[in-house]
């Protein structure tokens, strides 16, 4: 216990030096105006800022992202509540009440709760993710290739069941993940694989650069369809602040979202989009009038904003500890720390004790920068909404492409984005999630790696899959959670024909 | 998402993709068992992560195209009205790699940026004083994060 002090105390000096302090700050205001924006989500965003965070090392990196993370957090609400126009998929529920506590006038205490519930949630998660992550590091710092592998098939096949409608398309998007994972030089026995004999080829697909094209590249092209020109009408702000009537009565609601915000987080898979949903339906059933929810309920604000954020630091757990990321944003953290040479998982809170601490105690400077930051110039943020997006989608695309060519300099690297950017463009829109594609580039090559291990410890028998508990129970898990869809479904058509 | 009742025709698009991730796993597949290593150290080689991939994508490629021909949702209508803006702005994202190392930053982002706001439909006039003013302050911004973009091989 006290070792945690230490170790948080420690975190704290790296986090307010002055440098990691500015890139805080930065990281939490293009995060928030990212959240703002329409065209652009937080993983396009993430991905847009990747070659500038390469530059700062992993320390100043993981800072910067954390804080770009949490923000467009932040910002996404903003929209919800203003112009029902969700930032972010995780908050939509948001906007339920938001909106109609701003179509009553409210949308100052609608925008402060969610500012104040973001932050209470995102504090307290905060300290539990402290308190959990280094027993959870220390269990799995046994693990060894067979559990890494079957973990990694967990991870892979439960983002796979929850993303998207078809189960076949999810799978299919991990395996191009995959595929694009096993792209270059062989890395034990230097063979060159799918290079067809083009040097570019050799060294593989670089994570940033076709993580650019995924996402950045994609998400304009999804958005330029959808230009309509008229800039949507939005409802005007008063002051932002809250009463103490309006604070106690979504006290309760702020807690228990921030509780069911924060498990949903960890769990692989399930991120802050499904915590906010499943705060919101909760705080519907156990208020004692549910009929005010929708109509402009403080509660019905305050529970899925607490939700979010904390489903966003439960999130992190996974990568940290174990190496596993969770969500698409937390896959994209993964990758930037494997760039910068810091292998997430169990040994890192030895390794690299300075990236760990530093990067939660950063967490808690960025939420506290945050408040600051959004109660007094939520207005401000809300004016880059007078910017038409046909002005806005050009310029982001030209930033994706600049960003690509800075990390190699290579011309390359941009037939590689556009490449890319075209298929992910294709994927979304035909219902394929991009979630497990990403899951699957980033973790491709450490699987691998860990199936070999295996297989070289078991003398090539696929046995030390079975026979080992802990590799059991994951590969278990994988399969239960493929199958979950069908069952849930079969359950739903029983219980009908039951009814009927 | 509603369903119209007519949907049980053969989804065409995802047939088409089933097609495609057949025919891309088989030859990702067939490639993978060139992979040779001068030096066997391994019970399996660096052909068995593939084959595994491979193999799975023809099983899914293949479940994709069973679900396909059972019929399926139509995708998003619109035709070329709408796709005539992604379809424009990618292909401009293309020329803009292929013009860069000849070209040079200032000419092409320039280009790209005037060209992308009219086909976003911002009106002339704006869009050549943006198109200028914006690739100024990228030029200087990225320079100022320590970017060497290039100024051309034409100019030199």
């Amino acid at each position: 216990m006290l070792e945690i002090w230490q170790h948080l105390l420690f975190g704290l000096q790296i986090a307010l030096e002055p440098r990691h302090l500015a890139l805080a700050f930065l990281g939490a205001l293009l995060g928030t105006v990212v959240g703002v924006l329409p065209g652009i989500g937080p993983v396009g965003g993430i991905a847009l800022l990747l070659p500038v965070a390469f530059t700062l090392g992993p320390t100043g990196a993981m800072i910067m992202l954390t804080a770009l993370y949490y923000g467009t957090m932040y910002g996404g609400s903003t929209t919800s509540i203003l112009m029902n126009v969700p930032g972010e998929a995780s908050s939509v529920v948001t906007a339920f009440d938001g909106y109609a506590m701003a179509q009553q006038g409210r949308a100052g205490p609608a925008l402060a709760v969610a500012a104040v519930a973001s932050f209470i949630a995102g504090t307290l998660s905060i300290v539990a993710l402290t308190l959990f992550s280094p027993p959870l590091a220390g269990w799995a710092v046994r693990f060894g290739p067979p559990e890494y592998f079957a973990l990694m098939v967990f991870g892979l096949s439960a983002v796979s069941s929850l993303a998207g409608e078809s189960l076949v398309k999810a799978l299919i998007a991990m395996g191009l993940g995959l595929m694009l994972a096993t792209v270059g030089t062989d890395l034990v026995t230097g063979v060159p694989r799918y290079t067809f004999n083009v040097p570019y080829l050799l060294d593989g697909v670089d994570f940033v650069i076709a993580v650019i094209g995924l996402f950045a590249v994609s998400e304009v092209l999804v958005a330029v369809e959808e230009l309509a020109g008229e800039v949507r009408p939005r409802v005007a702000l008063q002051r932002v602040w809250l009463s103490v009537r309006d604070l106690a009565e979504s006290w309760w609601a702020i807690l228990r979202g921030t509780v069911v915000g924060f498990y949903i987080g960890i769990l692989p898979a399930a991120g802050a989009t499904i915590a906010s949903f499943l705060a919101y339906s909760l705080e519907k059933q156990v208020a004692r009038d549910p009929h005010r929810f929708g109509r402009g309920d403080i509660r019905g604000v305050a529970a899925p904003e607490a939700a979010n954020n904390a489903a966003a630091v439960g999130n992190m757990i996974p990568m940290l500890t174990l190496g596993i990321p969770g969500s698409s944003t937390t896959a994209l953290m993964l990758g930037a720390l494997l760039v910068l040479n810091v292998i997430p998982g169990p040994r890192l809170f030895q390794q690299h004790p300075d990236v760990i601490w530093g990067l939660v105690a950063s967490m808690y400077v960025s939420n506290l920068i945050l408040l600051v930051l959004n109660l007094p110039l939520v207005g401000l943020f809300v004016r880059i909404l007078d910017i038409p997006p046909r002005v806005l989608l050009p310029v982001i695309l030209a930033v994706a492409l600049v960003g690509t060519y800075a990390v190699n300099s290579s011309a390359f690297d941009l037939l590689t984005t556009a490449v890319l950017g075209l298929l992910a463009y294709y994927l979304r829109r035909n219902g394929y999630p991009l979630g497990p594609a990403v899951l699957g580039l980033v973790l491709g090559d450490l699987m691998e790696q860990n199936l070999r291990r295996s297989l070289i410890m078991s003398d090539g028998s696929l046995a030390i899959f079975v026979t080992r508990p802990v590799t059991a129970a994951f590969l278990l898990l994988s399969a239960l959670s493929l199958a979950a869809p069908a069952l849930v479904r079969g359950w739903r058509r029983f219980r009908t024909a039951d009814v009927v | 998402m509603e369903r119209p009742p007519a949907a049980r025709r053969v989804d065409r698009s995802d047939a088409g993709a089933a097609l495609v991730i057949l025919v891309g796993a088989a030859l990702y597949v067939r490639e993978a068992l060139t992979f040779r290593p001068f030096l066997r150290t391994e019970p399996l080689g660096p052909s068995t992560f593939p084959l595994l991939v491979g193999g799975m994508m023809l099983l899914l490629g293949a479940a994709l195209l069973r679900s396909a021909l059972r019929g399926g949702t139509p995708g998003p209508g619109g035709g070329v009205a709408r796709y005539w803006r992604p379809g424009a702005l990618w292909g401009l994202v293309l020329l803009y790699a292929l013009a860069l190392t000849p070209l040079g930053f200032p000419l092409t982002t320039g280009l790209f940026l005037l060209l992308g706001f009219l086909v976003t439909g911002v009106r002339p006039a704006r869009a050549v004083l943006l198109a200028i003013l914006l690739t100024a302050a990228m030029w200087y911004g990225f320079r100022l994060l320590g970017v060497r973009l290039p100024a051309g091989d034409l100019f030199r």
